[in-house]
């Protein structure tokens, strides 16, 4: 399990983090919807998972957490990106970009020489 | 690291802290969470119960998802350990029988093991203290067949002059010191030493110096350095000693240095003089009366400067073939010299301490089991609400050490007891034992102990808890019965290890027993009983030639010989069983011998009495007796050894023998006593020949061992023997002064000591396996009550169900006893050293053991079965 969970916990959180870039500050089960629906319902996960994510992210500084008051009047603890978690998207974003063009790159069909 | 990391990690640290805040928070945040995910169902038209389900299912559980946000809030081995050693301590309070058994266990286990270290670590592993002693070798003569002896003069100075391999040789010997104390006199132990001796040692007074160079020639002798014991006990440690005059021998000596407490600790010698050679002997090459140590020149090694002394004595060897025929040299590490030979008893110990601890491991593991499978359905539960195996290993663990460690600060106490115990019974036979402590090479020691045992027990019911089967423990109620009646293999393996380290155990005991019991039986060749025996040596300034001694012994054996009850009196130069004589080649008439063939022969000085204090038969010819006077045409008396070596089916007595040490002329012998075991109880008589007192030299005079047989009991009568030696010279100290039996005791008391211990060790582990057998065989019965209640149902016997008990039992101890068989044919070799008159592999004591074991493994599960056959099936097959 244990090195595919580290791929899997590092693209949830950088799931996480565009999430919360794209809609500001949200409460956990906000977070998990909204990549469900982005992901087309084709990912589906525990939204327990998420939960050591949010708190990982919150002790490396990426993102801050505080209770607040949800649409429909409920408490909830609402998650936010920091300053260091812009940057940290973007240059996690660039990284990835650049590794899919470059396995893009792979999976593109063979030119004949 | 990355510095995000590390906040990460700091944050984590910080997170094992304030848990229930933190535990509060997540509990709520999840129950929003919930909330939010239900509103959301009953809005997509779920029934409100369905859609809290879903909202679960979708989530994973709340109290998995808890658990996996715990291990990202704290460092979870961190987090964990604190958890478990509380919940640890929790468990074990809660259950004190079980908790106070265990470490009472392990207590004794570990105990032992400390005990036994601080005494290795003392005697063997700690050097000596003198600085580079590694350096420092002891120097011995050989010869022919295979003997060592002290060294002559003439070869020291030869030894000293010819070698490039050391710093310095020195000479050493015991001295007479009789100090005039105020009220009586008091026999010191003291040496006299080359003036460089303490330069070998390469140790320095604490006050005052050691001796000068030259200070041991001739005419300045009356010096002394004290030892630090002797100085605080009877000098009231006064730093004003140095310079002042004490009255030693009838004279008086100058105190020049107080030596260092460490050489106390060391040896028990109490004061050390100048030694100068006697005129005689700095020319008598076959005179060899000096112990030599050596310091090694640096880079040394002691094979080199063995090669070295080898070549030195070939060349003395063809120089003085008269006197140096087959003799050698060869030298040995001091330390060993001191350390003799406790090492083989002391290994074979720590040996044994193993064993029990083994034993105590295997016990405890087994009640962990049990206990771990008692809480079968618990752990289950567990795994189930998320906690991973690992965890629950690691609580296992966890909780063994907490035992283990108890185990071992108890243990630690008991080791304190013990070396008291060891103390008042051992020490005496122990050198170094002095330095014997509990420091914090034998707490580390301890400490080790205990977690490697605390790991080895609590990997039992760990591998245990990994095995659980979720599903299976849950469905089946928690009775256990997946494992079968035949058994949970893992206990099994524990019990049948237990036995078989018992029976190593006991096997080695018994090999000790039968060896002592063999050694008592050992006719010694003299009557111990009643006889009483004390030690007199006589300083040279008081005593100066045979004349006076002679006078001196005579006065002395006259008064004694008068007191009421006694019945024969009588002086030996060395006790018939004490086996530091003196011993020389003799020449026979008529007979030729190749030059290092002639029989080597001990000798002793007696008076005519002797015999017949002693009890000694007499067996051809005749004794000594007033006839033989110093004038009188001299005889030998030899013992039966002798006559059948040198004259088999002859009579010997009017053959003619001279020995070269100190008679050159031919004397005949004149009778023949039994043997004595002269040289200890183990080993087989020597030939030996024994002189008349009025023959006897100077030297050998001047230390005599006073013989007393008498009707009444002879340790009454050390007062008027006392009495009647200071009444011919109130300065003379009388020591060693004890019976007879208790010196035959003391010379197998080292042996007394192994076998006390080592039976010591057995006894508890055959109590400890007891104890697990038992313990094993009522859990199972318990366990499986239900299965005995559906075999009695269905027309099982009582006999039947007992067979069955039992037969489990004997299966395990047959087992057991088979590998400790096997065990033990491997491992009693390796004491054979320490055994007499019995075999490693003895037979006898082999089934006997192997016998004691089984009955007792059967014993041990007699009562389970008991219980067993007793068991109702009606109330059995309700049992829950």
């Amino acid at each position: 399990m244990g090195a595919k969970t580290d791929v899997w916990q590092g693209t949830l959180a950088l799931m996480v983090l565009k999430t919360l870039e794209a809609l500001g500050p949200l409460h956990g089960y906000g977070i998990a919807r909204r990549i469900e629906q982005t992901s087309g319902d084709l990912l589906s996960i525990n939204y327990g998972t998420l939960y050591p994510a949010l708190l990982r992210l919150e002790q490396e500084g990426y993102v801050s957490s505080d209770w607040g008051v949800s649409d429909n009047n409920r408490r909830a603890k609402y998650y936010k990106l920091t300053r260091a978690g812009h940057k940290q998207l973007a240059k996690e974003a660039r990284e990835w970009e650049q590794t899919t063009a470059i396995l893009a790159r792979f999976f593109a069909p063979a030119e004949e020489s | 690291m990355h510095i995000r990391q590390l906040r990460a990690w700091l944050a984590r640290l910080l997170g094992i802290f304030g848990r229930d805040g933190h535990e509060r928070e997540l509990a709520e945040e999840l129950e929003s969470h919930l909330q939010m995910h239900v509103e959301d169902n009953i809005r997509a038209g779920l029934s409100p119960g369905e859609a809290r389900r879903q909202a679960l299912v979708k989530l994973g559980g709340i109290e998995q998802t808890k658990e996996k946000y715990r291990r990202q809030r704290g460092v979870p081995v961190l987090g964990d350990l604190w958890q478990d050693l509380r919940f640890g301590a929790r468990v074990l309070l809660k259950q004190p029988l079980f908790t106070l058994v265990a470490v009472l266990t392990l207590a004794l286990g570990t105990g032992a093991n400390t005990a036994l270290f601080s005494v290795i670590n003392a005697v063997l592993l700690r050097p000596l203290p003198f600085p580079e002693s590694d350096r420092i070798v002891a120097l011995y003569e050989t010869f022919q067949p295979s003997g060592e002896s002290a060294v002559s003069v003439p070869n020291l100075r030869d030894w000293q002059r010819q070698n490039t391999v050391f710093e310095g040789i020195a000479a050493y010997v015991d001295g007479v010191f009789n100090l005039q104390a105020n009220d009586s006199p008091q026999r010191l132990q003291g040496l006299t030493v080359g003036a460089n001796y303490f330069d070998v040692l390469g140790i320095k007074p604490q006050i005052g110096r050691a001796f000068l160079k030259g200070e041991d020639g001739a005419g300045n002798e009356r010096v002394v350095v004290l030892s630090d014991a002797l100085w605080r006990n009877s000098f009231g440690a006064d730093p004003g000693i140095v310079n002042r005059a004490i009255p030693l021998n009838g004279q008086k000596y100058t105190v020049v240095g107080v030596m260092p407490p460490e050489l106390s600790a060391l040896a028990s010698t109490q004061l050390w003089a100048p030694l100068v050679f006697p005129e005689g002997e700095k020319t008598a090459r076959g005179s060899r009366n000096y112990y030599v140590i050596g310091r090694l020149k640096q880079g040394v090694t002691v094979e080199q400067a063995g090669e070295q002394m080898s070549v030195i004595a070939t060349r003395l060897e063809q120089q003085y073939p008269e006197a140096q025929a087959g003799r050698g040299a060869r030298l040995q590490r001091y330390e060993e010299q001191i350390v003799g030979d406790v090492r083989q008893s002391l290994f074979m110990l720590m040996g044994a301490v193993g064993f029990v601890l083994l034993i105590a491991c295997t016990n405890v593991a087994n009640l962990l089991l049990a206990r771990a499978a008692g809480c079968y359905r618990e752990i289950a539960v567990r795994v189930a609400l998320g906690a991973g195996h690992w965890r629950l290993v690691r609580q296992f663990v966890t909780e063994g050490m907490l035992l283990s460690i108890a185990g071992g600060a108890v243990g630690v106490a008991t080791a304190w007891l013990a070396l008291d115990l060891l103390g008042k019974l051992a020490f005496a036979f122990l050198p170094r034992s002095s330095e014997i402590k509990l420091d914090l090479r034998v707490l580390g020691f301890t400490l080790l102990v205990s977690i490697l045992t605390g790991i080895i027990f609590g990997i039992a019911p760990a591998a245990q808890a990994l095995k659980t089967n979720v599903q299976e423990a849950l469905k089946d109620g928690g009775k256990g019965s997946a494992v079968g009646f035949g058994g949970n293999r893992t206990r099994s393996a524990l019990v049948v290890t237990e036995i078989a380290a018992a029976f190593v155990l006991l096997i080695g005991a018994g090999l000790l027993i039968k060896s002592f019991a063999k050694l008592q039986s050992v006719d010694p060749g003299l009557k111990p009983e009643n006889v009483l025996t004390a030690k007199l040596s006589l300083a040279a300034e008081k005593y100066p030639d045979g004349d006076a001694l002679s006078r001196f012994h005579q006065q002395v054996l006259e008064r004694v010989a008068a007191l009421p009850g006694v019945e024969a009196a009588g002086l030996t130069s060395h006790l018939s069983v004490e086996q530091y004589g003196t011993n020389g080649y003799v020449a026979v008439e008529g007979k030729t011998y190749a030059p290092t063939q002639e029989p080597l022969v001990e000798l002793r000085v007696v008076t005519p009495d002797y015999f017949r204090t002693m009890g000694v038969r007499l067996v051809r010819g005749r004794t000594f007796d007033e006839r033989d006077t110093k004038d009188a045409p001299p005889g030998v008396m030899i013992n039966e050894t002798m006559a059948r070596a040198i004259w088999p089916g002859e009579d010997p007595v009017g053959k003619r023998v001279s020995g070269r040490p100190i008679r050159p002329d031919w004397v005949p012998v004149i009778g023949v006593v039994a043997d004595v075991k002269n040289m200890g109880l183990t080993q087989p008589p020597t030939p030996e020949f024994y002189f008349n007192y009025t023959q006897g030299g100077e030297g050998m005079l001047r230390n005599m061992t006073l013989a007393v047989r008498s009707r009444l009991d002879p340790a009454s009568l050390a007062t008027a023997v006392r009495r009647e030696t200071q009444a011919v010279d109130p300065g003379q100290p009388l020591f060693e002064v004890q019976t007879m039996q208790a010196v035959l005791d003391g010379v197998v008391s080292d042996r007394r000591l192994n076998m006390t211990l080592l039976s010591l060790l057995a006894a508890s582990s055959l109590v400890l396996t007891l104890v697990g057998i038992y313990g094993v065989m009522s859990y199972n019965v318990t366990q499986h009550t239900r299965e005995i209640g559906i075999r009695m149902a269905l027309g099982a016997q009582k006999t039947d169900i007992l067979k069955l008990v039992i037969g489990r039992g004997a299966t395990l101890a047959f087992a057991g006893v088979l590998i400790g068989l096997t065990a033990s044919l491997a491992l009693t070799r390796l004491m054979s050293g320490l055994l007499f008159g019995v075999s490693a592999t003895d037979p006898f004591t082999f089934v006997g053991i192997g016998a004691l074991l089984f009955t007792v493994a059967l014993l041990a599960c007699y009562l389970p079965a008991l219980r067993a056959i007793k068991v109702d099936p009606l109330i059995a097959l309700r049992y829950e």
